[in-house]
């Protein structure tokens, strides 16, 4: 069933209030992304066909909200912030189902490989290099695992798609 | 058979996740690292996904139409039915452009994959046998990320496209008229000799049904020898197939030829050209026929730089030669007018100047290599 695009904006824009208030408590910058949501709610039942552009200011505005928030709180927004822009986008159709179905496969395909990878001798010798040069080297750790997990899934899909492009023909 | 094309959009969309996790890194900011990551990891999944999908559906996808065969008038438009059918459960909206002879004109359509059946338009601009081969589908990602192209083959459609029925807009009689296109020294019926038995290879119209009525048996009329209907003498080289202003020279000869057919049964043709001749007995109905075999005999003996082919190169080197001549043409002329012995042989092998009709041939001293129309005698 396909919802209207200004209904799909306003489910997620009442999301994002909830999420926006109970930050609030831990960040101003929550204000300013309060006000916003507000705004563009109002402004999209006036003009629903700028849904797009309302969607991408409030995207960007709670993404610098989320730099001021405490430690303690940034998974739980970050997946929450990801996960309410991938429904806004498969809610408007701007994403097949189908393949976001597959692609959770994909997700886990690379967690197993960034845990496989997270436990070789590599890392370690990784984590001391960056040590010394001022990054924080548990992040560099994650992001450099799960980019490499990512490239090794993506060359395992590629390389699918010539075999059964040869295959088939 | 499958080209994919990443959009610029695809890079901008990376570009500003990799900024998001790499500022976060240089911050020393959980939230920029985390945010940045996610949606880096879910994108280039669905992406994946994306990809690995629709290029199983394609290869699943077979082009279908709902007749093989189409026959038309030069000049007017007829519909045909389209389905794409995949053995893969999904129903994703392509761009379909059909991969067709240049005699018929046929736009792009946005059709779905196992969406049932689609109408398609054709425009029939030139006199011939056109062939439909297959089709090139493009299919775009929702979010305009990616762009995926296939050519896709068909059994194939047939379409005869046959010249106009002039007999009634000129409003002429006797020769038909063709004296403006072609030199007409003489012409008229065939004398009637006797009546024989029917020969089941003769059109009907050669049947004589008074005559047959009364003797309970098919009789057909035996006329003279083609002496008496015009012989033509046409020109085949590859100025006959260049197109002017949309338009052929071929199909003017072609259209000269079927105008006679309607005082005779069948009409006698010698194709020329540079060192080649050929006689041919030409009825009504083997007139695009005729076409046909002109067309692929010098689209053959062309080099690949003078052939132009409305598929995309990266698709060409899946396409058998064969269909390759079928839809191919020519962009300019070539060195192969028929030269005045030539014409002399053609002449002598026709063995008599009444009745004979020359068609798309410069009589002017010397070959005109140009290409230039010249005055069609």
């Amino acid at each position: 069933m396909r919802l209207s695009n200004y209904v799909s904006y306003i489910m997620i824009s009442i999301a994002w209030l909830l999420l926006e208030l109970f930050i609030a408590q831990y960040s101003d910058a929550a204000f300013l992304g309060l006000l916003i949501n507000v705004a563009s709610t109002v402004t999209v039942s006036y003009r629903p066909a700028y849904h797009k552009y309302l969607f991408i200011v409030n995207t960007a505005v709670l993404t610098y909200v989320g730099f001021t928030i405490p430690n303690s709180l940034t998974l739980a927004y970050s997946i929450i912030l990801a996960t309410s822009v991938v429904i806004y986008l498969l809610l408007t159709e701007m994403l097949e189902a189908s393949a976001i179905a597959l692609s959770l496969f994909l997700i886990y395909l690379s967690y197993v490989i960034e845990r496989l990878l997270s436990k070789t001798p590599i890392i370690n010798l990784l984590s001391s290099l960056v040590k010394d040069s001022g990054l924080n080297t548990s992040l560099f750790i994650i992001v450099f695992t799960w980019y490499f997990s990512l490239f090794i899934a993506s060359v395992i899909i590629v390389l699918l798609i010539i075999i059964l492009d040869k295959k088939i023909l | 058979m499958i080209r994919i094309t990443p959009s610029d959009r695809l890079l901008v969309m990376y570009l500003v996740f990799s900024g998001i996790t790499y500022i976060g890194l240089l911050m020393n900011n959980q939230f920029g690292v985390y945010f940045g990551l996610i949606l880096f990891i879910v994108f280039t999944a669905y992406v994946l996904s994306w990809y690995l999908l629709m290029t199983i559906t394609i290869l699943h996808t077979q082009l279908l139409f709902s007749q093989d065969r189409v026959e038309l008038v030069v000049g007017e438009s007829s519909a045909i039915g389209i389905r794409l059918t995949s053995k893969i459960p999904l129903h994703p909206i392509i761009r379909l452009t059909l991969v067709c002879s240049p005699h018929v004109l046929i736009g792009t359509q946005r059709i779905r994959i196992n969406g049932g059946e689609d109408i398609i338009r054709l425009v029939s601009r030139w006199v011939g046998v056109a062939r439909i081969i297959g089709g090139i589908i493009a299919l775009e990602e929702p979010l305009s990320l990616l762009m995926i192209q296939a050519m896709l083959h068909s059994n194939g459609v047939s379409i005869i496209i046959r010249p106009r029925s002039t007999r009634e807009t000129r409003g002429e009689s006797g020769t038909g008229g063709y004296t403006e296109l072609g030199v007409s020294i003489e012409g008229r019926l065939g004398d009637l000799r006797s009546l024989i038995e029917y020969d089941y290879e003769k059109p009907a119209s050669v049947i004589h049904w008074l005559t047959s009525a009364r003797i309970n048996e098919l009789m057909m009329i035996s006329r003279g020898d083609y002496g008496s209907c015009p012989t033509f003498i046409m020109n085949t080289s590859s100025r006959a197939l260049v197109p002017r202003n949309g338009e052929r020279p071929i199909d003017e000869s072609l259209q000269v030829i079927y105008d006679s057919l309607y005082q005779c049964a069948e009409v006698k043709v010698v194709l020329v050209g540079r060192n080649y001749m050929e006689e041919r007995v030409v009825s009504r109905g083997m007139i695009p026929f005729l076409e046909y075999s002109v067309r692929t005999r010098v689209i053959g003996s062309v080099g690949a730089n003078n052939l132009v082919v409305n598929i995309p190169n990266y698709f060409l080197r899946y396409v058998e030669h064969g269909d390759l001549l079928d839809v191919a043409y020519i962009r300019s002329s070539l060195d192969d007018e028929p030269t005045i012995e030539d014409i002399k042989k053609a002449m002598n092998l026709v063995g008599t100047r009444n009745g004979v009709v020359l068609l798309g041939i410069n009589l002017s001293p010397g070959v005109d290599n140009t290409g230039e129309p010249h005055e069609t005698e």
